[in-house]
């Protein structure tokens, strides 16, 4: 059995090897003392490597394109459902979803809630662009939380909160490479239940200016669906490229780095005050260049009674300079005055019918302009034949507009007062107790609707 | 140039290994995109696919070698199994132990690198048994030989969780990725009894491993997981499918291990990390293979524990493809893991050829 013959196949081995004697074999007890030296001299390795330290930081990791990725058939819906699902879990630990509401000093209520995604940019500090008009409520989850806001940066619309502190920063588009389109993001927007990924196709990105930012904001064009207000769009690879901004006709994107340097910011400044000239503004158009007589700028619609510009401008006038700044769209109008410091007295260049006005005017905090006129009804209203009120105008800031009323809604009842005519609604407003409200009525749309009228 | 390579070797009265890494990894790095460029990053992308098919390859072969052995040698795949079991627990151990304290900047869970990189180290190279050797030595280059099944099974765990990180989802897909095995496995079985010449048969041969590369790949599953079932289902199948492909693969076997290799070699890069991680791989897989073969010798009293730990040394091109499969789907700490486990590779290779005594003759 001891002999074998010398050449084996390889295949064989095995039966060959179940039919042998054990061959010598050095003894046990020289092999354990082998064992033993290497596993003691390998944990004092262990321990004085252990000691060593690497001098660099964390670095977020780069997931590798699929293999075959060039060769291989893709962009299939399911594809690209898997890869969303792949962004929203990495990226799900650095949103939060944020409960805002319009603030009903700023704008009228009645408004439902609207959900706007933040996103955690420090292990204790999340961000959001919910507006300079709405006011943060709570965070959704489960159980809906307090959302604990640290500052607002009013004429950015931008909103810090402290978050409990966590890891899952998201890796940050720098820019580097960059976005151009046609392609797809994914955009995360948030609802009652927490964030909620979907795709976004755009068609080309584009870098506009922006006077409340210091750098270019991104738009994306062409898309197959604008996403919310202050949705956060994310690169397929997971990367955060920013917040898209609230109340804007075009679907505007500040970077990501624009909005870290903001967080520093307003980390050290606090609360910035949105300034505010009391005013409403339009377009100007062709016809309205040709009757006011200016080449450009804005024209006022609107001067808020006892508000900062009452006496000063008056509608029909057209805004060309606010502090040496050229104002040649509303959008611009919008973001000079935000940024305006309030009670510091600002020089106004204007065109009154073809001829120049120039003017001092001290802005207010856009909260001011709203309390003056919140004690004032605010409604232009015509009777009904055969009873009841039709309102035909809401004036903005005003305690109609405040209580969510609406031009074309019909008054049917205020208080105990069925059906009442113009005159009587005033009279009841008037006659209110102060810090009072009153129940309105009204049909809406062929639905019957109540809000309180406050009477401050 | 591998002949040369293993005559020349033999000719020191050296053991011969089955592959040069030696030479073909610093061939790799000498062409690849960091010295002359030839193999730039764009050609390495896209030699990506041709990589998953020669991993799925490496795959058919160790599946089809253990169907074979496994009812003659049942405890002989038992022992290797187990030596680079312990191989991995040994490495794994003592690098997550090293990357938690060092700190080390390199991207994914410390566990899992460390996972691959024992992964890696798991594997070994049988050298090519000459005749006349004696039994003990050739017992210990089957073991040497077997010991990829373990390393090919961690490596697909290891690749589910780099892919999507689907703890939950991992029995799933790796029944998801046999599953792939076999029915790759059995429409290949059919098309080759039906093939009507060489030719034809060449081209199903062909075209299947194609599709065990590429079906795995695309859904990030382990190709040599894929390859080792379906090479399996060929063994076990009734006919010859198993000879059959062993015979038209004969002809690509050699040029895709070298194609492994200098890919390996071209990734390699001056990572500070990989630099770090290379001493640990080194020191530990020695332990780990030490410590494995005197585990593997309990199981098996007629293995040398120490003579088998030498011919253990050798480094397996499975562990290269382990690294170079997991850098597929994780680029950043896949690169670091390739130039450790290619530096690594090299260097045991040049240690087994110090290490390694010509086998012993018994007649």
């Amino acid at each position: 059995m001891g002999s074998l013959t010398p050449v084996l196949d390889s295949r064989s081995v095995g039966l060959r090897w179940a039919l042998m004697e054990p061959a010598p074999r050095p003894s046990g007890r020289r092999e354990t003392r082998l064992l033993v030296i290497t596993v003691v001299v390998s944990l004092g390795m262990l321990l004085l490597l252990a000691r060593f330290r690497f001098p660099e930081q964390h670095v977020e990791p780069v997931a590798a394109a699929p293999p075959l990725e060039r060769l291989a058939a893709r962009a299939t819906y399911d594809e690209l459902a898997r890869i969303l699902r792949g962004v929203d879990r990495q990226v799900a630990p650095a949103i939060l979803s944020v409960r805002t509401t319009l603030d009903p000093d700023l704008a009228g209520a009645g408004e439902v809630a609207r959900y706007v995604p933040a996103v955690r940019l420090a292990p204790d500090r999340a961000i959001l662009l919910a507006g300079a008009r709405r006011r943060v409520q709570g965070i959704a989850g489960q159980t809906e939380t307090i959302a604990d806001v640290i500052a607002v940066d009013n004429p950015r619309g931008v909103t810090m909160l402290a978050v409990p502190p966590g890891a899952g920063l998201p890796a940050l588009w720098t820019g580097q490479h960059a976005i151009t389109g046609p392609d797809y993001a994914a955009v995360i927007e948030a609802t009652s239940a927490g964030p909620a990924v979907r795709p976004m196709y755009y068609g080309r990105v584009d870098r506009v200016t922006d006077a409340r930012w210091d750098e270019p904001l991104l738009r994306f064009s062409a898309l197959q669906q604008t996403p919310p207000a202050g949705s956060a769009v994310f690169l397929l690879d997971g990367s955060f490229v920013g917040l898209g901004i609230p109340d804007e006709q075009e679907f505007l994107v500040v970077p990501a780095a624009a909005l870290l340097r903001e967080l520093t910011r307003i980390s050290n400044s606090g609360t910035v005050h949105a300034g505010d000239l009391g005013l409403e503004v339009q377009p100007l158009d062709a016809d309205l260049r040709a009757v006011t007589r200016a080449p450009d700028g804005v024209v006022i619609t609107y001067v808020t009674p006892d508000g900062p510009s009452d006496g000063k401008l008056m509608p029909g006038d057209v805004i060309r300079q606010i502090a040496g700044r050229g104002v040649a769209s509303v959008r611009d109008y919008a973001a000079v005055v935000m940024l305006l410091a309030p009670d510091q007295p600002v020089p106004i260049q204007a065109i009154r019918r073809g001829a120049p006005v120039d003017v001092q005017i001290v802005p207010v905090t856009r909260r001011k302009v709203a309390a003056r006129g919140a004690d004032q009804l605010g409604l232009e209203m015509r009777a009904i034949r055969g009873g009841g009120t039709e309102v035909v105008r809401v004036d903005p800031l005003s305690a109609a507009s405040r209580a969510g009323i609406l031009a074309g809604d019909v008054i049917t009842r205020v208080d105990d007062v069925e059906n009442p005519d113009p005159a009587r609604v005033a009279a009841l407003f008037r006659t209110a107790p102060s810090g009072s409200g009153l129940l309105v009525g009204l049909e809406r749309a062929g639905a019957h609707v109540l809000v309180v009228l406050a009477r401050p | 140039m591998t002949w040369f390579a293993l005559r020349t070797r033999a000719a020191l009265g050296l053991a011969p290994t089955m592959v040069p890494v030696s030479l073909y990894v610093p061939l790799g790095f000498v062409l690849g995109p960091r010295v002359l460029n030839v193999l730039s990053y764009d050609v390495l992308a896209h030699l990506d696919g041709v990589v998953s098919v020669a991993l799925a390859t490496l795959g058919v072969f160790v599946g089809i070698a253990l169907a074979r052995q496994a009812r003659t040698s049942g405890r002989l795949i038992a022992a290797a199994s187990i030596e680079s079991a312990m191989t991995i627990v040994v490495v794994t151990s003592a690098i997550v132990v090293l990357l938690l304290q060092w700190q080390v900047p390199i991207s994914g869970e410390p566990g899992l690198i460390a996972l691959v990189l024992g992964t890696a180290a798991a594997a070994s190279s049988a050298g090519a048994a000459e005749a006349g050797v004696a039994l003990s030595d050739r017992l210990a280059l089957t073991v040497a030989d077997l010991d990829d099944l373990v390393p090919i099974l961690v490596g697909a765990i290891a690749l589910s969780l780099a892919a999507d990180g689907a703890r939950s989802g991992l029995g799933i897909a790796l029944a998801q990725t046999a599953g792939i095995g076999i029915v790759i496995g059995l429409i290949g079985w059919l098309l080759f009894e039906r093939a009507s010449g060489p030719g034809d048969r060449a081209v199903y041969v062909l075209g299947t491993l194609a599709m065990l590369g590429g079906a795995a790949a695309y859904v990030k599953y382990s190709p040599m997981l894929t390859g080792l079932v379906a090479g399996a289902v060929w063994r076990l199948a009734p006919s010859r499918a198993d000879e059959i492909i062993g015979a038209d693969l004969r002809k690509f076997h050699h040029p895709l291990l070298v194609l492994l290799l200098i890919d390996a070699g071209a990734q390699i890069g001056p990572y500070a990390e990989a630099i770090w991680l290379f001493a640990p791989f080194v020191v530990f897989r020695l332990t780990g293979k030490i410590v494995g073969g005197w585990a593997a010798a309990r199981l098996a009293p007629e293995l040398a524990a120490d003579a088998l730990g030498a011919y253990l040394f050798p480094p397996g091109v499975i562990g290269l493809a382990v690294a170079l499969n997991f850098q597929q789907i994780e680029a950043t700490s896949g690169a670091v893991i390739v130039s450790a486990v290619a530096a690594g590779a090299v260097a045991f290779e040049l240690i087994a050829t110090l290490a390694a005594q010509r086998p012993e003759r018994t007649a």
